[in-house]
């Protein structure tokens, strides 16, 4: 049995607008997670490409002012590290037009969302304290 | 031949309606007023008139105005007596012509008792020549030549300008289709210029009514978990007006989405006597406020959270003009017509009833009703869902019998081989 290591649940939030990336980050926070947080799209990549501790989640944005939402996740996806983490796609259009944007291995909240709703989705994936077996390669 | 001025020589008949039709088909008929205004000038000089008039009736006077006038000392003349303008209760050679559609030819206008006095004495006409004008099948007025010379005109005159009329009228036929075809595009890209303001204006105020939700939830969740009970109802109160702000944008952009045909639903099998069921009683206030009456189970194929938003819309409005103590009654079936079978829920109340100039329009956009809070956008959207599913949404009302909504969805018939659906 692999050794866990105990610590908060780490999650990326790629969001340009202040006041809701400041929610949802003050949110989260106040329940015991280790948030960091990206105002544009090339941040998001910056950080992928820096090679830090890739988080538990990713909780994305799909308008962002400088790139789609699209090309961050692709940028994800390109990163061994990071292409099996769950991504969270926030979005204000209507769940019929975002359908047609809707990337493989994420799941989707509609804007504006409570934020209780959120933490459930979240907590389905990382928990606040979440266990992680140590990488033994 | 004698009464040919000087001035033409001695044109035929012939050379005559040709330099006048050419002179006709010469006028850009765009605008009705400046053609007319042409035309009538063309045909003064060419006939030698001292005046020509094109009347156009106005029904909203019962008057013939002259919309078109040539410029000559008799026309201006006209004008400043106002008999550019002929009341039909006046009568008048002009406005028998307009009804009976007989043309008139006179040249001795002075001895023509019928005849205004005004036209008589202070114009002094003598000679006229008054044909029916016709637009597009219609009698629309008349066109006038006059002379202060008697005897000046002939019958071959008559025919003459009974040819220019057909031309008129399909000048103005062409200019009033033209002025309607323009109004209508300026009228269309309006409506398109605010459809997409709206759906700027409801995308852009996501953002900060997310955030402003997000806050006021996580103050209800501070104040409850530290027992502060006034900030608990303050957070409360906020959070329902923030819920009503983001129903009405979501209404806007629904509305916007209708009108660019880009609305969508997403549909499921669904038991709608379940739904409507559950609906009235998240409604119910007390137990016989909606009287609900359902089969056991109806099943199709529609978007359940869209028929919510009807049903809601329904039943919130029929209780909101229900008299007190008096129920509202909802009910679920089904019809077989010869368009088809459908599945029908009628929602009734024994209000007074939609008054009859709101009836038509109660389907439209932003209709608020006496005491409706909101854009009004409720029974529009509401349409808009039934028509989307391939149904309808009809009304039926008079004043003091309250009104019976009927949504009516198309059946899901299915054939033995498919069974039964869950």
């Amino acid at each position: 049995m692999e050794p866990t290591e105990q610590r908060a649940g780490r999650i990326l939030v790629v969001e340009d607008d202040i006041e809701v990336g400041a929610m949802v980050v003050d949110h989260l926070r106040g329940s015991g997670y280790d948030v960091s947080w990206e105002t544009t799209g090339q941040g998001g990549l910056r950080v992928i490409q820096e090679g830090g501790l890739a988080p538990d989640l990713i909780i994305l944005d799909l308008l962002l002012p400088d790139i789609p939402g699209e090309d961050v996740y692709a940028g994800v996806d390109a990163h061994p590290d990071w292409a099996p983490i769950p991504v969270i796609v926030m979005s204000g259009l209507p769940t019929g037009a975002a359908r047609g944007r809707l990337l493989p291995r994420s799941v989707y909240i509609q804007k504006p969302f409570d934020p209780p709703q959120l933490l459930a989705l979240v907590a389905q994936y990382v928990g606040p304290s979440a266990g992680r077996p140590v990488s033994g390669a | 031949m004698h009464n040919l001025p000087f001035a033409l020589g001695n044109p035929s008949r012939h050379a005559q309606l040709l330099t006048t039709l050419e002179g006709l088909l010469e006028i850009q008929a765009t605008e009705a007023k400046p053609a007319l205004n042409q035309a009538a000038q063309l045909v003064s000089e060419t006939l030698r008139a001292d005046k020509a008039d094109v009347f156009l009736y106005q029904p909203e006077v019962d008057t013939l105005v002259a919309m078109g006038t040539s410029d000559t000392p008799m026309g201006r003349k006209q004008l400043s007596l106002g008999l550019d303008r002929l009341q039909v209760s006046n009568g008048g050679q002009t406005v028998n012509v307009f009804q009976s559609g007989e043309s008139y030819l006179s040249g001795h206008v002075e001895a023509d008792q019928d005849e205004l006095r005004g036209v008589r004495e202070a114009l002094g006409v003598r000679s006229a020549v008054v044909v029916p004008l016709n637009v597009d099948g219609i009698r629309r007025g008349a066109i006038q030549i006059d002379s202060a010379e008697a005897e000046h005109f002939s019958p071959e005159d008559v025919h003459f300008l009974e040819a220019v009329a057909h031309w008129v009228g399909m000048v103005l036929h062409r200019a009033e289709l033209v002025e309607r075809l323009t109004e209508e595009a300026a009228q269309r890209s309006r409506q398109v210029a605010a459809d997409q303001l709206i759906t700027i204006l409801a995308h852009d105020l996501r953002a900060p009514l997310t955030a402003l939700k997000g806050r006021i939830v996580m103050l209800q969740m501070r104040a409850q978990r530290d027992g502060q009970q006034a900030y608990l109802q303050d957070t409360m109160a906020m959070r329902r007006s923030a819920e009503r702000l983001e129903r009405m944008i979501t209404d806007l952009m629904d509305t916007a989405r209708l009108e660019q045909g880009l609305f969508t639903l997403t549909p499921t099998v669904v038991d709608l006597a379940a739904l409507t069921r559950e609906t009235a009683a998240t409604l119910q206030t007390s137990d016989d406020e909606i009287v609900v009456r359902t089969p056991d189970e109806l099943v199709v194929e529609a978007d359940p959270d869209r028929i919510r938003q009807v049903l809601e819309n329904l039943l919130t409005n029929a209780r909101r003009h229900s008299p007190d103590g008096v129920a509202v009654i909802l009910e679920v079936g089904t019809e077989t017509r010869a368009d088809g079978s459908w599945a029908i829920v009628t929602v009734r109340n024994y209000g007074p009833g939609i008054a009859p100039d709101i009836l038509p329009r109660i389907f439209e956009r932003f209709m608020t009703g006496r005491g409706t809070k909101g854009l009004g956008l409720g029974l529009y959207l509401a349409r808009g869902i039934a028509r989307a599913h391939g149904g309808m949404l009809t009304v039926d009302s008079s004043p003091g019998e309250g009104a019976t909504f009927r949504l009516a969805l198309p059946l899901r018939r299915l054939s033995p081989a498919e069974g039964t659906a869950e």
